[in-house]
């Protein structure tokens, strides 16, 4: 229906009366010059003619638009979106939950009411906006997961362009819309209606967990707690750290008042290395909506406490000097050294008091001590006639149930320190002949080594990179016979005839690790390769992945599962990749690999990898709940294993959807800024909805269903008729007249 | 690795956070007469190798006969293997980083080390090699002494020769001295230019390597003044430690020889 049309010029009326008043100067004008010629009718029709003419043109030229505004019967479209987030199930203390009032506001008489101006259309959100229809939102359920408002927008489709949007939420989202999310929002205004105003909470939420910067066994950590607490100041509870179902420490604590936070510490020694998928508990108390947020997952990695080694020299030498640097040197071990200085043929003019020696204490050391070192070292050490065979025993039981054990080369060493009658020898990867061979136990000459195909890819090596797999010089090798079935030889030296003496091999005794190196010129991959201008990284690396490997390091296993994602939400995938090698560090086609998932009950199920490329495989399944979940993978040549690795990847909701479990009224009204909106809160149904109506009135500007077109009067085909019918009659009447 | 308390208690007294230990075995005692100590001859293999600095200019050699002596007399008094000939090299020798040992010595000043010398003398250091420089001729400020703290300063010009405090561990790398000496006394002091920890020069200003010189009659070349015999035994036992010093570290720091030690100083 119309109800009014108008012209509307321009704005510069001065222009205007200004050309008025030219006009009627032309028109007199005009009217004088025809007077003398014509009579004065006629003179006065051609003046009326030609100013109106005139008038036309001129009004063409200023271009005014025609406006026709029109109050349209037909109503706008007003998207009402109602937050659906796992949090809009809570009651608050209150008897129907926070959707269960939204969904008793859009029932009642008075929203209807207001609605009625519009073309209603309701919508769930939570991590997208899916259309419903009227009759769908009394099917609505609080499980959306986590409040992604910003994203639902902006993902929005088939909203069109409405009057406005009007929200029902809580403001679950936290401070998960940021600014950029915001911009992205579409343009229409936004009247938040806020649920959860007036709720009594109960709540004991941990807040925060910090996991010690670093852990090692044996040692105990502090783990620092944030508790926070709505309606249970003072109360008294146990707070747990748990593994599993099995609780490992707890502590007796206060609440603190609504508002306030506690820091609680708890204590706790992880027993070995390793992976403890942990979690911090507060008990569930009566009335607790949100228990979510009682537990924290914390896994930590338990390290071992410095490496303790034992290094035994048989005389000052450059490999004990360097050895010792480059062991002195890595800060994560202890060293206890022990240098033969003086032997019973040494003769020294001064009494014992002037010297610095002191005596060797063997049997407290072998007989009592040995196991708690991680790493014992025989540099060119003979041990007759220091040590007796029963010492030695001590020694091979020692690494048979897991201690590491070097033996560097030297002329005291190997054949040299006669090893081979002794209980050593089965523990050494290298075999020693019964007999000293023609030529003596150790060959002082300079030799080439080479490393062999498992050594150019072994982690000892690592500092070879720029030697294209050719290891420095060395100046002489102890005799030994072939390495034993099951060692791994890394470096040999070329006898020619195509014979070979082992000169770094690796071997397992027991659960413990050996290292046999058969030279005592290491040094020069120190001191030579600077010469060289090399530095001395070769040399580093090696002795320090050697001890890591001799202690088991998992750095140095040759299996490692890898976790695409270690924190997801339940219902996610999760992905890992698995590393793979053989002992000699290369993909073995002879190596099986068993995959187990650990979900957060204790249950245990095989799950089968996907050979990706050698020696990579990888592994999927679903984190069906909440809780930690550990991936724990084994490899094996006929059954015997000789790596496992772990992982461990927390599922849980966000914590930010019940970080606040009362109303955000901070996060909503940050939704609110740089864009037109109202903020309501969802009280008494009528308040409400009036307050509701009156945000809609002011956010709509030009009213309710109202609309204004203007179009171009220039456009109007009737106003140049007439212009034309005016300069017709002008030019009929001047014609008959004789005028020109 | 199970945990106890007699570790606790062991680690404890070995405070093992820095600990190593050098060992004369009292089991069996020397004593006793056991002749199987060593498994090999001792001229079998040969690690320690008395490397001399040969320079231009100077007299890079003022005692020829005296490093042989004084190999001879760390062999009888040490497990150490040594060489029995000592060897000349050069800085630009191809053979100076087969000798993480180096002495210098000479009476007078020399010619100065090129920028290439320098350098290589520089990496030698800090690669790990120990220098060990002796006045012969005991004059301060003049000759060696001006010549080789001129050098030494080109080589490591961020750090200067010091004295050596009397807890060093080359005062009790096997001998305990308490005397520093040579074949004469200019200075009571050792100097040192320590580098990252590891006092990689040391500086002798009292002729030391002249107190070990004996002609091919076997007599001493040179007196040891004022202190005769007993100087001269000193000098032998500060010889001694300062190979020792270089073989095996600060391993006389680590706190496990404290309690002996504190005993017999």
């Amino acid at each position: 229906m119309v109800v009014g049309d108008a012209f509307s010029g321009g704005t510069a009326q001065i222009w205007a009366a200004a050309a008025a008043a030219l006009l009627g100067v032309f028109a007199v004008w005009h009217y004088v010059s025809l007077r003398s010629r014509v009579s004065v009718p006629r003179s006065l029709v051609l003046t009326l003619l030609r100013s109106t003419a005139i008038a036309l043109v001129l009004v063409l030229i200023a271009g005014p638009r025609f406006a026709q505004r029109t109050f349209n019967p037909v109503r706008r479209p007003l998207a009402v979106a109602i937050d659906t987030s796992r949090s809009m199930g809570l009651r608050g203390g209150l008897e129907r939950s926070r959707l269960d009032r939204v969904r008793d506001f859009l029932e009642a008489g008075e929203f209807r009411r207001v609605a009625a101006g519009f073309v209603a259309g309701y919508f769930s959100v939570s991590e997208s906006l899916s259309p419903l229809s009227r009759d769908g939102i009394a099917a609505l359920k609080p499980d959306g997961g986590r409040t992604d408002l910003a994203g639902a927008l902006r993902r929005a489709d088939g909203t069109g362009e409405p009057a406005a949007l009007v929200l029902f939420t809580d403001g679950g989202h936290g401070a998960a819309v940021r600014a950029e999310d915001l911009a992205a929002l579409p343009g229409a205004p936004l009247v938040i209606v806020a649920v959860g105003a007036g709720e009594r909470t109960i709540d004991a939420e941990v807040a925060s967990v910090e996991p010690p910067a670093i852990a090692f066994a044996g040692q105990s950590v502090q783990i620092r707690v944030l508790l926070r607490a709505s309606g249970l100041a003072g109360r008294s509870m146990p707070l747990l750290l748990k593994r599993g179902e099995q609780v490992l420490v707890s502590q007796t604590i206060a609440l603190p008042p609504d508002g306030q936070d506690l820091l609680a510490v708890l204590e706790w020694t992880p027993p070995a290395p390793g992976s403890y998928p942990l979690a911090v508990q507060l008990p569930v108390q009566d009335g607790e909506q949100i228990v979510d947020n009682n537990r924290a997952e914390l896994p930590i990695e338990a390290v071992r406490d410095k490496i303790r080694v034992l290094l035994v020299t048989g005389q000052p030498s450059w490999s004990y000097r360097f050895l010792r640097g480059a062991l002195k040197g890595d800060p994560s071990l202890d060293v206890v050294s022990f240098i033969i200085l003086r032997t019973a043929s040494d003769a020294v003019d001064v009494p014992q008091q002037d010297l610095s020696l002191i005596p060797f204490p063997t049997q407290k050391i072998f007989l009592e001590e040995l196991p708690n070192f991680d790493l014992l070292v025989f540099d060119n050490f003979a041990s007759q006639p220091y040590l007796p065979s029963g010492y030695l025993e001590k020694i091979n039981e020692y690494v048979r149930r897991g201690g590491g054990f070097w033996m560097l080369g030297g002329p005291l060493s190997y054949l040299g320190g006669r090893y081979q009658q002794s209980p050593i020898a089965a523990v050494l990867p290298v075999t020693l002949p019964e007999a000293t061979p023609a030529g003596g136990a150790f060959r002082d000459l300079p030799v080439q080594p080479r490393l062999t195909p498992a050594g150019r890819t072994h982690p000892f090596f690592q500092g070879m990179a720029d030697r294209d797999g050719e290891p420095p010089p060395l100046r002489g090798y102890n005799v030994s016979g072939p390495a034993r079935p099951g060692a791994v030889v890394l470096a040999e030296v070329p006898l020619g005839n195509g014979q070979t003496q082992p000169l770094i091999v690796l071997g397992r005794y027991g659960d413990g690790r050996v290292l046999s190196v058969l030279t005592d010129s290491l040094w020069d991959w120190a001191f030579a390769e600077a010469g060289r201008g090399r530095g001395n990284r070769a040399y580093l690396a090696f002795v320090r992945q050697a001890v890591r490997w001799s202690i088991g390091d998992p750095q140095l296993q040759p299996l490692k599962v890898e976790p695409e994602r270690v924190r997801l939400a339940p219902g996610d995938p999760i992905r890992a990749r698995i590393r793979v090698l053989g002992e000699d560090f290369l993909p073995s086609a002879r190596t099986e690999l068993s995959v187990t998932l650990r979900d957060p009950g204790g249950e245990s199920r095989a799950l089968v990898p996907t050979l990706e490329a050698p020696g990579v495989y990888r592994i999927e399944a679903l984190a069906a709940g909440e809780g930690s979940w550990e991936i724990a993978a084994a490899a094996s040549i006929k059954g015997a294993i000789y790596a496992r690795s772990a992982a461990t990847v927390s599922a849980s909701w966000p914590p930010e959807e019940f970080r606040t479990p009362g109303l955000n009224r901070a996060a909503l009204t940050a939704l609110l800024a740089g864009r037109r909106g109202a903020y309501l809160e969802l009280g008494a149904t009528g308040a409400t909805a009036e307050a509701l109506e009156k945000a809609l009135d002011e956010l709509t500007s030009s009213g309710p269903n109202e609309r204004v077109d203007t179009r171009p009067l220039a456009e109007m085909i009737p106003v140049f008729l007439a212009l034309l019918a005016v300069l017709a009659t002008e030019w009929i009447i001047r014609r008959r007249t004789g005028l020109d | 690795m199970k945990t106890s308390a007699s570790r606790r208690d062991f680690l404890c007294k070995l405070a093992v956070a820095t600990a190593g230990v050098s060992f004369f075995s009292l089991w069996p005692a020397p004593a006793f007469g056991f002749s199987n100590l060593r498994s090999e001859p001792k001229d079998a293999v040969k690690r320690f190798v008395f490397a001399q600095l040969r320079y231009l200019g100077g007299d890079w050699d003022p005692h020829p006969s005296a490093p042989a002596q004084f190999i001879r007399e760390v062999e009888r008094m040490t497990s150490v293997e040594a060489e029995p000939e000592r060897r000349a090299v050069t800085i630009t020798d191809s053979q100076l980083f087969s000798y993480p040992f180096l002495y210098v010595t000479g009476h007078r000043d020399f010619t100065p080390l090129s920028e290439p010398e320098v350098e290589r003398l520089r990496t030698w250091i800090e690669a790990g090699g120990t220098l060990v420089a002796d006045d012969a001729a005991g004059t301060p400020g003049y000759g060696f002494d001006a010549a080789f703290r001129r050098e030494l300063a080109r080589v490591v010009p961020a750090a200067r020769l010091e004295r050596l405090p009397a807890e060093h561990t080359v005062f009790k790398a096997f001998f305990l001295v308490r005397t520093v000496v040579g074949a004469r006394v200019v200075s009571p002091f050792l100097e040192g230019l320590t580098i990252q920890g590891r006092t990689a020069v040391i500086y002798s200003p009292n002729d030391l390597l002249g107190a070990f010189a004996r002609d091919p009659l076997g007599r001493w070349v040179d007196p040891c003044a004022p202190g005769g015999d007993r100087q001269r035994r000193l000098s032998f036992h500060l010889g001694v430690n300062l190979v020792m010093y270089a073989l095996c570290g600060d391993y006389k720091q680590d706190r496990i020889h404290t309690p002996f030690l504190r005993q017999r100083i």
